[in-house]
Protein backbone atom coordinates (compact mmCIF):
# COMPACT_ATOMS: atom_id res chain seq x y z
CA UNK A 1 0.00 0.00 0.00
CA UNK A 2 1.49 3.66 -1.13
CA UNK A 3 1.68 6.19 1.66
CA UNK A 4 -0.28 8.64 1.78
CA UNK A 5 0.24 12.37 2.14
CA UNK A 6 -1.30 14.57 5.15
CA UNK A 7 -0.19 17.86 3.43
CA UNK A 8 -4.04 18.43 1.80
CA UNK A 9 -5.77 17.60 4.93
CA UNK A 10 -8.94 19.83 5.61
CA UNK A 11 -9.43 21.03 9.02
CA UNK A 12 -13.04 22.68 10.13
CA UNK A 13 -13.94 24.04 13.28
CA UNK A 14 -17.64 25.32 13.73
CA UNK A 15 -17.13 26.35 10.22
CA UNK A 16 -13.89 28.16 10.24
CA UNK A 17 -11.37 26.28 7.46
CA UNK A 18 -8.22 26.59 9.82
CA UNK A 19 -6.47 23.87 7.81
CA UNK A 20 -3.27 26.30 6.54
CA UNK A 21 -3.04 27.83 10.18
CA UNK A 22 -2.42 23.96 11.62
CA UNK A 23 0.25 22.24 11.98
CA UNK A 24 -0.31 19.30 13.60
CA UNK A 25 -3.45 16.98 14.79
CA UNK A 26 -4.03 14.03 17.03
CA UNK A 27 -7.54 12.14 17.47
CA UNK A 28 -7.73 9.88 20.21
CA UNK A 29 -10.64 7.64 21.34
CA UNK A 30 -9.74 5.41 24.71
CA UNK A 31 -11.88 2.95 26.85
CA UNK A 32 -10.14 3.08 29.59
CA UNK A 33 -9.85 -0.38 31.88
CA UNK A 34 -11.96 -0.74 34.90
CA UNK A 35 -10.68 -2.61 37.42
CA UNK A 36 -12.97 -5.55 38.83
CA UNK A 37 -9.97 -7.91 40.15
CA UNK A 38 -11.24 -10.06 43.08
CA UNK A 39 -8.84 -11.54 45.62
CA UNK A 40 -8.85 -14.98 44.16
CA UNK A 41 -8.85 -13.57 40.72
CA UNK A 42 -5.25 -15.08 40.21
CA UNK A 43 -5.08 -12.30 37.21
CA UNK A 44 -5.70 -8.91 36.75
CA UNK A 45 -9.09 -8.38 35.75
CA UNK A 46 -11.24 -5.61 34.11
CA UNK A 47 -14.09 -4.72 32.61
CA UNK A 48 -14.04 -1.87 29.40
CA UNK A 49 -15.14 1.48 30.89
CA UNK A 50 -17.25 4.17 29.69
CA UNK A 51 -15.34 5.52 25.99
CA UNK A 52 -13.92 9.01 25.43
CA UNK A 53 -12.86 10.93 22.40
CA UNK A 54 -10.33 14.14 21.83
CA UNK A 55 -8.67 15.78 19.28
CA UNK A 56 -5.53 17.58 19.67
CA UNK A 57 -4.15 20.54 17.28
CA UNK A 58 -1.35 22.69 17.33
CA UNK A 59 -1.30 25.68 14.79
CA UNK A 60 0.33 28.85 14.30
CA UNK A 61 -0.96 31.95 15.67
CA UNK A 62 -2.80 33.89 13.17
CA UNK A 63 -4.66 37.02 14.57
CA UNK A 64 -7.25 36.91 12.08
CA UNK A 65 -7.52 33.35 11.20
CA UNK A 66 -7.00 31.52 15.21
CA UNK A 67 -8.88 34.63 17.26
CA UNK A 68 -12.14 32.80 16.38
CA UNK A 69 -10.43 29.02 17.54
CA UNK A 70 -9.23 31.27 20.37
CA UNK A 71 -12.64 32.42 21.68
CA UNK A 72 -13.93 28.90 21.49
CA UNK A 73 -12.30 27.94 25.50
CA UNK A 74 -14.76 25.85 27.28
CA UNK A 75 -17.38 25.85 24.47
CA UNK A 76 -18.91 23.28 22.10
CA UNK A 77 -19.40 22.78 18.34
CA UNK A 78 -18.07 20.76 15.45
CA UNK A 79 -15.04 19.94 14.25
CA UNK A 80 -14.48 17.87 11.17
CA UNK A 81 -10.90 16.72 9.95
CA UNK A 82 -10.53 15.03 5.83
CA UNK A 83 -7.13 13.81 5.92
CA UNK A 84 -6.90 12.83 2.55
CA UNK A 85 -7.99 15.97 1.49
CA UNK A 86 -11.25 16.51 -0.37
CA UNK A 87 -12.40 13.95 -3.17
CA UNK A 88 -16.14 12.86 -2.88
CA UNK A 89 -16.61 9.89 -0.14
CA UNK A 90 -13.05 10.59 1.40
CA UNK A 91 -12.62 9.41 4.83
CA UNK A 92 -13.56 12.10 7.46
CA UNK A 93 -13.05 12.41 11.17
CA UNK A 94 -15.50 14.14 12.74
CA UNK A 95 -16.17 14.94 16.70
CA UNK A 96 -19.10 16.97 18.20
CA UNK A 97 -16.91 19.02 21.17
CA UNK A 98 -18.17 19.55 24.45
CA UNK A 99 -14.92 21.69 25.96
CA UNK A 100 -11.86 23.37 24.76
CA UNK A 101 -8.69 23.60 26.38
CA UNK A 102 -6.00 26.15 24.46
CA UNK A 103 -2.52 26.67 25.53
CA UNK A 104 -0.38 29.60 23.84
CA UNK A 105 3.31 29.52 23.24
CA UNK A 106 6.04 31.69 21.83
CA UNK A 107 9.72 31.04 21.24
CA UNK A 108 12.09 33.86 19.77
CA UNK A 109 13.49 31.25 17.26
CA UNK A 110 10.17 30.62 15.66
CA UNK A 111 6.37 31.32 15.19
CA UNK A 112 3.88 32.32 17.78
CA UNK A 113 2.10 28.72 18.63
CA UNK A 114 -1.19 27.90 19.87
CA UNK A 115 -0.02 24.37 20.57
CA UNK A 116 -2.18 21.51 22.25
CA UNK A 117 -5.59 22.99 21.61
CA UNK A 118 -7.76 20.12 23.46
CA UNK A 119 -11.33 19.14 21.57
CA UNK A 120 -12.92 17.43 24.49
CA UNK A 121 -15.83 14.42 24.06
CA UNK A 122 -16.89 13.00 27.09
CA UNK A 123 -20.50 12.67 28.30
CA UNK A 124 -22.51 10.00 27.07
CA UNK A 125 -25.75 10.27 25.34
CA UNK A 126 -27.97 8.66 23.04
CA UNK A 127 -26.44 11.04 20.63
CA UNK A 128 -23.10 11.04 21.67
CA UNK A 129 -20.65 9.38 19.45
CA UNK A 130 -17.47 10.55 20.18
CA UNK A 131 -15.31 10.69 16.76
CA UNK A 132 -16.71 9.56 13.62
CA UNK A 133 -15.36 7.97 11.08
CA UNK A 134 -17.75 8.99 8.26
CA UNK A 135 -16.90 10.11 4.83
CA UNK A 136 -17.15 13.89 3.11
CA UNK A 137 -19.50 14.53 0.94
CA UNK A 138 -19.08 17.98 0.25
CA UNK A 139 -16.51 20.25 0.53
CA UNK A 140 -17.06 23.42 -2.31
CA UNK A 141 -17.94 27.27 -2.85
CA UNK A 142 -20.65 27.76 -4.99
CA UNK A 143 -22.71 30.40 -5.93
CA UNK A 144 -25.76 28.61 -7.14
CA UNK A 145 -27.53 25.72 -6.43
CA UNK A 146 -25.14 22.70 -6.20
CA UNK A 147 -26.70 18.83 -6.65
CA UNK A 148 -23.69 16.36 -5.67
CA UNK A 149 -22.95 13.05 -6.69
CA UNK A 150 -23.93 10.49 -5.24
CA UNK A 151 -21.56 8.82 -2.84
CA UNK A 152 -21.96 4.88 -2.69
CA UNK A 153 -21.82 3.32 0.92
CA UNK A 154 -18.52 1.20 1.36
CA UNK A 155 -20.79 -1.79 2.25
CA UNK A 156 -21.72 -1.77 -1.60
CA UNK A 157 -25.40 -1.89 -0.42
CA UNK A 158 -27.95 0.06 2.11
CA UNK A 159 -27.65 -0.21 5.72
CA UNK A 160 -29.96 0.06 8.61
CA UNK A 161 -28.50 2.33 11.28
CA UNK A 162 -28.14 5.90 13.00
CA UNK A 163 -26.94 8.37 11.00
CA UNK A 164 -25.77 11.88 11.62
CA UNK A 165 -24.16 14.51 9.13
CA UNK A 166 -22.17 17.68 10.24
CA UNK A 167 -22.03 20.81 7.94
CA UNK A 168 -19.44 23.64 8.21
CA UNK A 169 -20.59 27.30 6.34
CA UNK A 170 -16.59 28.51 6.31
CA UNK A 171 -17.74 31.49 3.66
CA UNK A 172 -21.14 32.76 4.50
CA UNK A 173 -23.86 34.61 1.81
CA UNK A 174 -24.52 38.23 2.17
CA UNK A 175 -27.95 37.95 0.61
CA UNK A 176 -28.70 34.48 -0.55
CA UNK A 177 -29.40 31.67 1.45
CA UNK A 178 -29.21 27.59 0.95
CA UNK A 179 -31.38 25.20 2.02
CA UNK A 180 -28.65 22.23 2.44
CA UNK A 181 -29.86 18.50 3.22
CA UNK A 182 -27.93 15.22 2.71
CA UNK A 183 -30.36 13.03 0.47
CA UNK A 184 -30.10 8.98 -0.29
CA UNK A 185 -31.36 6.82 -3.38
CA UNK A 186 -31.40 3.19 -4.02
CA UNK A 187 -30.05 4.42 -7.80
CA UNK A 188 -27.10 6.86 -7.76
CA UNK A 189 -29.10 8.99 -10.54
CA UNK A 190 -32.16 9.61 -9.49
CA UNK A 191 -34.80 8.94 -6.60
CA UNK A 192 -33.18 11.01 -4.24
CA UNK A 193 -35.50 11.78 -0.95
CA UNK A 194 -34.28 13.86 1.93
CA UNK A 195 -32.09 11.56 4.69
CA UNK A 196 -30.77 15.08 6.32
CA UNK A 197 -32.03 18.42 6.74
CA UNK A 198 -30.18 21.09 8.66
CA UNK A 199 -31.53 24.20 9.37
CA UNK A 200 -28.91 26.24 8.67
CA UNK A 201 -29.16 28.46 6.06
CA UNK A 202 -25.55 30.11 4.57
CA UNK A 203 -25.81 33.55 6.17
CA UNK A 204 -23.79 32.74 8.94
CA UNK A 205 -20.55 30.98 9.70
CA UNK A 206 -20.86 28.13 11.75
CA UNK A 207 -21.59 24.43 12.32
CA UNK A 208 -23.99 22.11 12.58
CA UNK A 209 -24.45 18.32 13.22
CA UNK A 210 -27.77 16.70 12.88
CA UNK A 211 -28.49 12.88 14.19
CA UNK A 212 -31.08 10.89 12.49
CA UNK A 213 -32.72 7.61 14.59
CA UNK A 214 -31.36 4.01 13.10
CA UNK A 215 -33.33 3.24 9.91
CA UNK A 216 -32.83 2.16 6.41
CA UNK A 217 -30.40 4.28 4.84
CA UNK A 218 -30.10 3.73 0.94
CA UNK A 219 -26.72 2.85 -0.96
CA UNK A 220 -26.13 6.07 -2.59
CA UNK A 221 -25.70 9.60 -0.81
CA UNK A 222 -25.59 13.02 -2.11
CA UNK A 223 -25.68 16.52 -0.97
CA UNK A 224 -28.06 19.49 -2.52
CA UNK A 225 -27.41 22.92 -1.72
CA UNK A 226 -30.54 24.79 -2.95
CA UNK A 227 -29.97 28.17 -3.50
CA UNK A 228 -32.62 31.35 -2.75
CA UNK A 229 -32.03 34.35 -3.93
CA UNK A 230 -29.76 35.61 -6.77
CA UNK A 231 -27.20 37.85 -5.88
CA UNK A 232 -24.61 35.38 -6.32
CA UNK A 233 -22.97 34.98 -3.07
CA UNK A 234 -20.53 32.75 -2.80
CA UNK A 235 -21.48 29.60 -0.15
CA UNK A 236 -18.36 28.07 0.80
CA UNK A 237 -19.23 24.39 2.57
CA UNK A 238 -18.42 21.37 4.13
CA UNK A 239 -20.98 18.44 4.88
CA UNK A 240 -19.56 15.36 7.03
CA UNK A 241 -21.72 12.21 6.68
CA UNK A 242 -21.69 9.18 8.91
CA UNK A 243 -23.11 5.92 10.29
CA UNK A 244 -23.14 3.31 12.53
CA UNK B 1 -1.59 32.35 -2.11
CA UNK B 2 1.75 32.24 -3.76
CA UNK B 3 5.40 31.62 -2.70
CA UNK B 4 7.41 34.58 -1.96
CA UNK B 5 11.38 35.12 -1.37
CA UNK B 6 12.56 38.05 -0.69
CA UNK B 7 16.53 37.40 -1.07
CA UNK B 8 17.24 40.27 -3.46
CA UNK B 9 15.35 42.59 -1.13
CA UNK B 10 17.01 41.47 1.61
CA UNK B 11 20.63 41.79 -0.18
CA UNK B 12 19.62 45.44 -0.70
CA UNK B 13 18.51 46.13 2.49
CA UNK B 14 22.17 44.56 3.89
CA UNK B 15 23.78 47.15 1.66
CA UNK B 16 21.87 50.04 2.88
CA UNK B 17 22.97 49.13 6.54
CA UNK B 18 25.20 51.85 8.13
CA UNK B 19 28.85 51.22 8.86
CA UNK B 20 31.20 53.67 9.93
CA UNK B 21 34.03 53.54 7.93
CA UNK B 22 33.40 50.79 5.61
CA UNK B 23 31.27 50.19 2.15
CA UNK B 24 28.76 47.21 2.14
CA UNK B 25 28.11 46.48 -1.70
CA UNK B 26 24.50 45.07 -3.23
CA UNK B 27 24.72 41.93 -4.98
CA UNK B 28 24.61 43.88 -7.93
CA UNK B 29 27.76 45.69 -7.56
CA UNK B 30 30.37 42.98 -7.21
CA UNK B 31 32.34 43.97 -10.26
CA UNK B 32 35.31 42.23 -11.87
CA UNK B 33 37.74 45.52 -11.31
CA UNK B 34 40.65 45.11 -10.73
CA UNK B 35 41.25 46.31 -7.32
CA UNK B 36 38.30 46.92 -4.59
CA UNK B 37 38.33 50.03 -2.40
CA UNK B 38 39.79 49.50 0.88
CA UNK B 39 37.07 48.72 3.77
CA UNK B 40 34.62 46.93 1.77
CA UNK B 41 32.28 44.16 2.81
CA UNK B 42 31.05 42.85 -0.29
CA UNK B 43 28.53 39.33 -1.05
CA UNK B 44 31.00 36.48 -1.56
CA UNK B 45 31.20 35.68 -5.02
CA UNK B 46 31.25 31.98 -4.37
CA UNK B 47 29.38 30.69 -1.41
CA UNK B 48 27.25 33.68 -0.81
CA UNK B 49 24.19 31.72 -0.79
CA UNK B 50 24.19 28.48 1.12
CA UNK B 51 22.61 25.86 3.74
CA UNK B 52 18.94 26.29 2.54
CA UNK B 53 16.53 24.78 4.30
CA UNK B 54 12.52 24.92 4.16
CA UNK B 55 9.94 23.62 6.44
CA UNK B 56 6.34 23.25 6.18
CA UNK B 57 4.68 24.58 8.72
CA UNK B 58 0.98 24.07 8.65
CA UNK B 59 -1.15 21.76 6.25
CA UNK B 60 -2.41 22.83 2.55
CA UNK B 61 -0.87 22.91 -0.77
CA UNK B 62 -0.16 25.25 -4.13
CA UNK B 63 1.33 28.06 -1.97
CA UNK B 64 -1.52 28.09 1.17
CA UNK B 65 0.62 26.52 3.41
CA UNK B 66 2.45 28.10 5.93
CA UNK B 67 6.40 27.54 5.12
CA UNK B 68 9.73 28.51 7.20
CA UNK B 69 12.62 29.21 5.08
CA UNK B 70 16.26 29.38 6.26
CA UNK B 71 19.91 30.00 4.77
CA UNK B 72 23.19 31.29 5.42
CA UNK B 73 24.29 34.65 3.38
CA UNK B 74 28.02 35.11 3.33
CA UNK B 75 29.96 38.31 3.46
CA UNK B 76 33.31 38.97 2.62
CA UNK B 77 35.41 41.72 4.25
CA UNK B 78 38.08 43.71 2.60
CA UNK B 79 40.11 45.79 5.01
CA UNK B 80 43.50 46.25 2.84
CA UNK B 81 45.54 44.35 -0.16
CA UNK B 82 47.63 42.14 0.80
CA UNK B 83 51.15 43.72 0.58
CA UNK B 84 50.29 46.89 1.74
CA UNK B 85 51.28 47.78 5.01
CA UNK B 86 49.71 46.12 8.16
CA UNK B 87 51.19 47.57 10.97
CA UNK B 88 49.73 47.56 14.43
CA UNK B 89 47.90 50.72 13.83
CA UNK B 90 46.25 49.38 10.71
CA UNK B 91 45.20 45.86 12.39
CA UNK B 92 43.23 47.64 15.27
CA UNK B 93 41.63 49.82 12.87
CA UNK B 94 40.37 46.48 10.91
CA UNK B 95 39.66 44.53 14.31
CA UNK B 96 37.77 48.10 15.05
CA UNK B 97 35.87 47.67 11.63
CA UNK B 98 35.28 43.83 12.30
CA UNK B 99 33.57 44.74 15.54
CA UNK B 100 31.62 47.49 13.61
CA UNK B 101 30.17 45.27 11.11
CA UNK B 102 29.41 42.70 13.84
CA UNK B 103 27.75 45.20 15.65
CA UNK B 104 25.21 46.55 12.76
CA UNK B 105 24.06 42.83 11.97
CA UNK B 106 23.33 41.94 15.45
CA UNK B 107 21.19 45.44 15.96
CA UNK B 108 19.51 44.67 12.57
CA UNK B 109 17.88 41.91 12.76
CA UNK B 110 14.89 42.57 11.00
CA UNK B 111 15.49 44.13 7.77
CA UNK B 112 12.87 44.37 5.16
CA UNK B 113 12.19 41.12 3.57
CA UNK B 114 13.29 39.05 6.48
CA UNK B 115 11.89 37.66 9.61
CA UNK B 116 15.07 37.38 11.48
CA UNK B 117 18.57 38.20 10.43
CA UNK B 118 21.27 37.24 13.16
CA UNK B 119 25.18 36.78 13.03
CA UNK B 120 25.69 33.04 12.77
CA UNK B 121 29.77 33.24 12.43
CA UNK B 122 33.12 35.62 11.30
CA UNK B 123 35.52 33.48 10.00
CA UNK B 124 39.39 33.39 10.87
CA UNK B 125 40.70 36.51 10.02
CA UNK B 126 43.92 36.64 7.68
CA UNK B 127 44.58 36.58 3.73
CA UNK B 128 41.34 36.60 1.91
CA UNK B 129 40.50 37.07 -2.29
CA UNK B 130 37.94 38.92 -4.34
CA UNK B 131 36.59 37.79 -7.38
CA UNK B 132 39.76 38.55 -9.72
CA UNK B 133 41.96 36.66 -7.24
CA UNK B 134 43.23 39.27 -5.45
CA UNK B 135 44.30 39.00 -2.13
CA UNK B 136 43.62 41.17 0.78
CA UNK B 137 43.62 40.86 4.80
CA UNK B 138 40.10 40.32 5.83
CA UNK B 139 37.69 37.53 7.20
CA UNK B 140 34.02 36.55 6.54
CA UNK B 141 30.83 37.06 7.98
CA UNK B 142 27.95 34.33 7.57
CA UNK B 143 24.66 35.75 8.24
CA UNK B 144 21.37 33.06 8.98
CA UNK B 145 18.34 34.64 7.17
CA UNK B 146 14.58 33.63 8.63
CA UNK B 147 12.14 34.21 5.70
CA UNK B 148 8.09 32.97 6.00
CA UNK B 149 7.63 32.63 2.13
CA UNK B 150 4.25 31.79 2.68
Amino acid sequence: MAKISSKSGIILINGYNVSSNASQYTANTAVPPNDVTGFTDGWRNNLAGTPSSEINLNMVWNATATNNIIALVGSAGNLTIVPEGWTLGSRSLSMGFLHTDISNSGDPSGPIQIGNVKFSNYKTTDTNEGIENGWILAHDDIETTQTGTGFVDPSGGAVTARCSATLHIWAACASDTYAIEVQHSTTLGSGYATLVAFTMNGSAIGSERVVVASGTINKYRRVLATVTGSAGNTLGYSVHFWHA
Amino acid sequence: MTVAINLPTIAEQISRLSVEGVTILDIDAITTQSILAPYTLAPRPDGWFSNLSVTVDTFGTLGTEKLTMTYNLTYRYFHTALGNQLNFASYAHMIDNIVNIAEVFMTNDTVTGAIDLRLAGISDIGPVTDPAGNAYHGCDFTMLVTEYPA
